[in-house]
This record gives structure tokens, sequence and C-alpha cells, in this order.
């Protein structure tokens, strides 16, 4: 069965948060350049004859990855845009103690599978050495950037795939998923974005590139305005910064995000991106009855928007608060969502509609070697004591929430808002999540034991990294490699 | 090469903001021609305002 015919897994039904979480982490070879897409193949093979199921993407040819079933759900681990990242992906699970056990039998047949070829796998946010060719092999050799480039390049967009696929080559997050309401996707949405200066300050580790120390402490939220400039479309980085004022509904959230000339993704059928034969935006997508598109190949293909389409496009932008919405689609329509989309009533609409509602906290970059749980307790916790959080925050305007990641990429926890130390926020920050983790009363909280390390030295990882690159490079690898 | 992606060239190329990666795949774009005024506008404004940042609390 295709992806885009599956019916979610009903995950909806919980008593108390899950969490799912995406590790991305650099990969190397053995002088610490960026591996290719090439090893990576036997990288996939290796996997297999440890009981995995590799992945052959047949539309390019080649394995994109492997998957293995636990307790209903799904391993998934693939190489980020073909080579550079290595990524897995842990199903939702019922705590972080769950997660820790099964990310540390993952970790030990990826990094065997690795060293089998030579590779290894970094704990920092960015690939400390030069990109070099293979980024030429993942530009074209991966379907959904193929479909991404064919789709950019129609809508005028000609330069946009190179660019913006060559600065995701170097960076590298931990993102996690926590399960919500739907009531409390967009106040959890606007507190994960108006906090995300003190993810910045906390987890930075992204400050080594080139081989050189960065002026910057985290790269991946000064980079990310970058990402899609070379498009012409004036527009299209909406898909990540976040708005300069709160959302106010989730079709306010929507409309902005959607509000691109064109479809960022648009809709796949029979494995392939379909893109339509004039430019348009996703709201214009699912008012039409039907149309003609091509696939990546060039064949006329027709299209009807579906639920699944809208389910995709929900997923098409990359802020650092996201929802993840899927909608049921035996219990909605296109139009009824298009309908409460246009009078701003989806809240009402999609209650009890859901088979997913989760939030995606995508902020912070990959973790330290044997510190993989801390980021997801902060997210978890906090999103565990909303109120607090509402709370907390309400002492700064948004505006002075907004600026705060790039003082905190530049100065990491020296930074301040308002004269006020990031240092002494951060405190009441983590003790918030403490606070919501304790809730659950599932002893989560002693996972937050590296922030407490970090306040309360002034260092988060990349201030040490920077101290471990001082003595040397071969330090320096040794130091990050697992 | 019009002016505005004159200004680019200059800006990016002295800019302490910009790991040289990401100078180097600017300059690439800017050599190969895939640019226009407006675009160089935008990348420009992009440049000036991460520069912003990391001069506050030096």
């Amino acid at each position: 069965m295709r992806v885009e015919d599956q019916k979610p897994r009903d995950l909806t039904d919980w008593k108390e948060r899950l969490v799912g979480i995406e590790y991305e982490n650099p990969v190397v070879d053995l002088e610490g350049n960026p591996v290719s897409l090439s090893a990576m193949q036997n990288v996939w093979k290796n996997l297999g004859a440890m009981g995995w199921k590799p992945k052959f993407d047949s539309i390019v040819n080649l394995y994109a990855g492997a998957e293995k079933q636990y307790k209903g759900g799904t391993i998934n681990l693939i190489s980020d845009n073909g080579a550079g990242n290595f990524e897995i992906a842990l199903p939702p699970l019922s705590d972080i103690h769950e997660a820790q056990r099964l990310l540390a039998e993952v970790h030990k047949d990826v990094v065997e599978a690795l060293r089998k070829e030579s590779l290894f796998y970094l704990g920092i946010g960015i690939q400390p050495g030069r990109p070099g060719e293979p980024i030429e092999d993942y530009r074209v050799k991966n379907t959904l950037f193929t479909g991404f480039s064919k789709n950019m390049e129609q809508a005028g967009g000609p330069n946009a795939i190179r660019f913006g696929n060559s600065l995701f080559y170097g960076l590298a997050a931990h993102q996690t998923g926590v399960s919500l309401r739907l009531p409390e996707v967009l106040p959890t949405i606007n507190e994960f974005i108006k906090t995300i200066g003190l993810i910045t300050a906390l987890c930075g580790n992204s400050s080594i590139q080139n081989w050189e120390v960065l002026p910057w402490k985290e790269w991946r939220i000064p980079a990310y305005p970058f990402r899609f400039i070379a498009t012409e479309k004036i527009g299209f980085e909406k898909t990540t910064v976040p708005r300069k004022t709160p959302f106010t509904s989730l079709a306010d959230f929507l409309k902005y995000y959607w509000d691109v000339p064109f479809m960022v993704l648009p809709p796949l059928r029979n494995g392939s991106f379909v893109i339509p034969e004039k430019p348009m935006t996703y709201p214009e997508y699912f008012t039409k009855k039907e149309m003609e598109g091509r696939d990546i190949f060039g064949n006329p293909t027709k299209l009807i928007p579906t639920v699944a389409d809208i389910n995709f496009g929900m997923m098409c932008l990359w802020v650092w608060g996201k929802p993840h919405i899927s909608i049921d689609p035996e219990k909605a329509t296109v139009e009824d969502f298009v309908k409460h989309f246009n009078s701003d009533t989806l809240e009402e609409y999609l209650e009890n509609k859901l088979v997913n509602c989760y939030v995606e906290a995508r902020g912070a970059p990959t973790s330290p070697k044997g510190e993989e749980m801390a980021i997801p307790a902060l997210h978890l916790g906090t999103a565990n004591n909303l109120t607090e959080l509402q709370e907390f925050t309400k002492q700064f305007t948004w505006k002075e929430w907004w600026e705060l990641p790039y003082h905190a990429a530049a100065l990491g926890l020296e930074a301040k808002i308002k004269d006020i130390s990031v240092r002494s926020l951060s405190s009441e920050f983590v003790l918030i999540a403490e606070r919501g983790l304790k809730k659950r009363a599932l002893g989560e909280e002693k996972y937050l034991a590296p922030f407490w390390e970090r306040i309360k030295t002034g260092k988060n990882p990349a201030d040490r990294m920077n101290e471990l690159f001082k003595k040397g490079k071969e330090e320096f690898l040794k130091g990050v490699t697992y | 090469m019009n002016n505005e992606v004159e200004q680019l060239k200059k800006k990016a190329l002295n800019s302490k903001a910009l790991p040289q990666y990401f100078r180097d795949l600017l300059m690439r774009e800017i050599e190969e021609g895939n640019t226009t005024p407006d675009w160089a506008k935008r990348v420009s404004d992009e440049i000036s305002f991460v520069e912003s940042f990391l001069k506050i609390g030096k």
C-alpha cells in the first residue's frame, strides 16, 4: 500500500502524553568528511543483515533507509536527503524511559552498521568538515527532492533546491513530538515558538564547520531565513521562520504558512509527486474539483483533492513549533474543511475527527553523546505544564521572544532579554518542565540533569565543543563520536 | 553584474557572520548568474539581520 493511501494509526486515545522523537546526527568518514550516498548504500545492506528491513526506492533505484516494527509502531531509519545526516525516528512511546531503552538498542545496530564501512556517528548539530561532492549525489538521487526541485522550477524558483538543500546537508536536529488535545494545539505552538530562544541558549551545539569555530554557537537558527532565499518567489521563507505576531487560531496559522506562491510539496499519487499544470497555493488546490497535473517523469495525472492531501499539506511547513494534525478521512471531507478554514472555525469542525494530534518541537540541534533524553524531557515537561509556561512567557512581548534565538545563537547562555539574563530565565524554564514531568509521576525529571549542569556552568554544548576543538581535530572527533 | 548583486557580493565577502561554506554557496550563485536584483536585496537584508545580532553584547 502506498503512503498516501494508508489510514494513519489512531493515536488520540491516550491518558498520559505520548512522546515521539527524531534524532538526526551527522555521519562522517575516517577524515571527518560527510558520508557519501554510495557509502550509505552499504550501510542499509548491513542493517538488513542485522534484522532491519531495508527500504528500496524504485524511482531512483537506490536504498533509502531501513525500518523495524516495535509495539505496533515503526522505527524508521533514513539518511536525510540521501547522505550526510543519519535520522532515527522512534514511534510514539509512553515515556522517556522507554525512549532511552529503545534508542540505546537502535544506536547499537546503527553504530555497528556504520563502523563496518569505516563511518562514524557524531553527537553534534552540524557537519564539522566541509560538505563536498556528496552534495551532487543527493541533489538528484532522492525522490523527495526531485519532486521538490521540479515543483519549484515550474513555479519560478530554479535555484532553491541547490541552495536550500545544501544548507540542509550541514545541519542536524533532535526533534520531539508530544501528544496534545486539539484545543491545546494553538497555545502550545505559540509557547514553543516564544521559548525557542531559551532552547537555543541551552542546547546550542552547532559551532564548528569547515574545521573552524563559527562566529555562532548555534548556526541552525540564523541559517534558517537563508534556506529558501534562492527562489525568486518572495514568501517561500515563510515555511520555516515564525510570524512576528502570535497566531490566533489554527486557520490563522495555516493561512500564514500556506500563503506561498505554490504548494511546497505537491500531492502524492502512486508514490510520485504530482505537480499541477499551473502553480497554486494549498487553499486554491483544495477548492478545485479536479485538475490535470504531471508526475515527476512528466506523465499526465488527474488530481482530485483528498483529505490525505490536506494532511500532507499541513505537514509542509517547518516552524519551530509545528502542529501535526491527521484528519480521519472517514469523518471529514475536503469541502467541509475548506468551509471551516475560510470561516475560521477549524477547531470546532475537527474535534473528534482526528487520528493523531501532536506538536513537534523543531528548534533544538543534535544533543551531545549521552545527553539525548534531555531535549525530549524538556519539551514533554513544558507541554505538560502549559498554564505555567504561559504565565512565565507573559513577562516579555512576542517580539522580544522572537528576537532571542538570534542573540542566543551568538551568545549562548550569556544572552539577555531587556537586561535579564537568559541563564536565570532558563532556570525558571527548566523548573516549569520539571514540574510538568513530576505531574506524570514517572520519574522522568531526572533526564533534565544536563540542563541543570549547563545552567550551573553557564556553558552550553557548543561552548564545550569549542573547548574540545582547541585540543585539535582528532581529540574533537574522538570526543563527539559514538 | 547589476548594482544590487555587486553590493551583495561585497557584503557577503566582508560578512563576519556567514560561515565560509555558506559564503561560497552565495558566491557560486552570483558567479553562475542565478541572481536578480530583488533576490540580491533580500539576501543582503538577511545578512544585515544576522550580523546585527552577532554584534549585540560584544
